[in-house]
């Protein structure tokens, strides 16, 4: 992975693993709606609010910064997105749910209910959640969101790791039954990303499958 | 409040450019004398063997260098199969061979399926044709016209035999340098073949400019062959190239083809594809530039003022979500490196980078303008 070439402004892109699936699918899926902006890779703590210079220096380092390339993976990119939140806002949202980590065995149902703290309006109209390699989960949907919800689908089968995003306030899953993708390995475990779609709020939760299938027990992640 | 912001119908559009690139591997302009072949691809003593109907060549040595890549491939076609084995001489088979099968090869691409069609050459119809068929990756969407340019130079033998007695061995002895004719027609076909697509002259000159005022140069042989840019080949007339390369009787370069009393023969003393080869080794140029025609679609990325102010970057706030600058509150300062394209169902599509941080606050607006190529 190389910089930039930052003597011109150029806008540099590229599709997604995610988006190389979808265009593959010839289905409809993809077709490109709307944008957001992230931040990645700025460290606001280079801020420098003591800067000699004055107050059009305080960024100095932050814009002499030369970015790397994008990233094809969607899991690793667009981490930190830029909001629009009203002049004099103090709190940016944060996302809230009860565990960082879920572990389940084979087979076993598990709920994330996240809620969004910081936000002035009742509730976040939506949540995406993205399993960064949906091979272990068969199936999985979502509820509530006012029309976001998907219903109930078993995950079609990919030799390799790819994401799936539901939409809704609520997401439950049920982790892969079979074997074969554990091979030697005990457990596998994979990224479950949260994020707002209002406040742009996002959280990572640590999704592992256990091979041993004693641990069955439906756990449910709900909000504080 | 809104993290993510929906495309208007004035905020997309397409666009379809066309792109030159030299067609070489490694952005090579001049293949020069670099066209090597493979010791175990290039086997002509059984006749469904893939080196009995073809010859590929790549700019570096395969036998010693894991590198090479192929960059185009030699063919020989006979009307009547000379030149190759015959895959059976039992009843019904005799004097089918390899090279038999190239030339309805081809004459069912360019003709499509008329059996009475013979590649015929300013109005000489030989019983031998060469091909030089570009390898798909290195021409991408077509030959570039007008700068297709082809050196073949005589045989060793054959530069003996033209020295004058006293004189130095000179490169225009013997040599002849062959383009398309598209920039003398003025970009206009003889034809378009519906399995190729468009059919140009190969002609005696330089950079799509023919030499002279006619397509032959070669007494009673015929032009020498046509360019088909849209297929990724060129058909070369074999007795054009047979012909002499005497300062007497110039316009060829004594290549030698094939003996006619191969006919129906193994090929172990013709090995058509590599005199030709030899013949490019010899002329030291192949010039030859690859078009692309991509499809993008520009994204205008509208940041209003009011817009895109605060972040969910951990560096901006603490761990509660407070920011961490006081002077942040009611001045926000954020930078734009990234920008995320979704469909309506939050799926990441494609993303692109800015070159350096693009500085975003209550002041300041931006357009940005997203380029995805397909």
């Amino acid at each position: 992975m190389g910089y930039l070439d930052n003597t011109s402004v150029i806008v540099d892109a590229i599709l997604t693993k995610k988006g190389r699936e979808l265009l593959s699918r010839q289905d409809g899926s993809f077709k490109i709606t709307q944008f957001a902006l992230a931040d990645d890779e700025i460290d606001y703590t280079l801020y420098n609010e003591s800067h000699p210079n004055g107050s059009a220096y305080y960024g100095e380092a932050i814009e002499a910064l030369p970015l790397i390339e994008a990233i094809p993976n969607e899991n690793n990119t667009m981490i930190s997105k830029l909001v629009t939140l009203p002049r004099g806002t103090t709190k940016i949202p944060v996302l809230s749910v009860q565990s960082s980590k879920i572990t389940v065995g084979r087979g076993a149902n598990f709920t994330l209910s996240p809620n969004t703290l910081n936000f002035d309006s009742a509730v976040e109209s939506a949540y995406s959640f993205t399993i960064a390699d949906r091979r272990l989960i068969s199936q999985g949907s979502s509820t509530g969101g006012s029309g976001k919800s998907n219903a109930p689908s078993n995950i079609p089968f990919t030799g390799t790791a790819l994401s799936q995003t539901f939409l809704g306030t609520s997401f439950t899953g049920t982790a892969l039954s079979g074997i074969t993708l554990f091979g030697s390995n005990s457990a596998l475990a994979t990224s479950i990303i949260v994020v707002g779609v209002d406040t742009g709020a996002r959280t990572t939760v640590t999704l592992q499958v256990n091979k041993d299938n004693n641990v069955t027990s439906t756990v449910a992640l709900s909000s504080f | 409040m809104a993290t993510y912001t929906q495309f208007f119908n004035n905020d997309t559009v397409n666009s379809i450019d066309r792109v030159f690139s030299s067609a070489w591997s490694g952005n090579v302009n001049d293949l020069g004398a670099s066209h090597f072949s493979s010791s175990t691809q290039y086997i002509t003593t059984s006749p469904t063997s893939s080196g009995a109907f073809y010859m590929e060549i790549y700019d570096k040595n395969p036998d010693s260098d894991d590198t090479a890549e192929v960059q185009y491939s030699i063919a020989y076609g006979s009307l009547t199969g000379k030149g190759g084995m015959d895959f059976n001489d039992d009843s019904g088979a005799e004097n089918i061979s390899s090279t038999k099968a190239i030339y309805s090869q081809y004459r069912n691409l360019v003709f499509g399926g008329d059996e009475t069609q013979n590649f015929t050459f300013d109005g000489y119809t030989p019983d031998d044709i060469y091909i030089i068929n570009v390898n798909r990756a290195r021409y991408k969407n077509a030959i570039r016209l007008g700068n297709l340019n082809i050196t073949l130079w005589a045989s060793q033998s054959e530069q003996i035999n033209i020295q004058s007695p006293a004189g130095a061995l000179s490169h225009l002895q013997g040599a002849i340098n062959l383009t398309d004719d598209s920039v003398t027609t003025s970009g206009s076909a003889n034809a378009i073949r519906a399995g190729v697509g468009r059919e140009f002259n190969l002609v005696s000159g330089s950079n799509g400019i023919r030499f002279g005022s006619n397509n032959t140069h070669v007494t009673n042989s015929g032009s020498y062959g046509y360019v088909y840019p849209d297929a990724g080949f060129i058909i070369l007339n074999a007795d054009a190239l047979d012909h002499s390369a005497s300062i007497a009787a110039p316009g060829g370069i004594q290549l030698n083809t094939v003996d006619g009393t191969l006919t129906g023969s193994a090929d172990s003393a013709s090995r058509a594809p590599l005199k030709l080869q030899n013949a490019l080794i010899q002329g030291g140029s192949f010039i030859l530039d690859a078009s692309e025609d991509i499809s993008s679609r520009y994204y205008w990325i509208r940041v209003y003022n009011q817009d895109f102010n605060y972040t969910t970057n951990d560096s901006f706030t603490a761990n509660d979500g407070t920011l961490s600058f006081d002077s942040m509150i009611d001045n926000p300062q954020t930078y734009i490196t990234t920008v995320g394209l979704y469909n309506d169902n939050q799926d990441l599509l494609a993303v692109a980078k800015l070159s350096q941080p693009l500085p975003k606050n209550f002041t300041k607006e931006a357009l940005i303008k997203v380029k995805l190529d397909y």
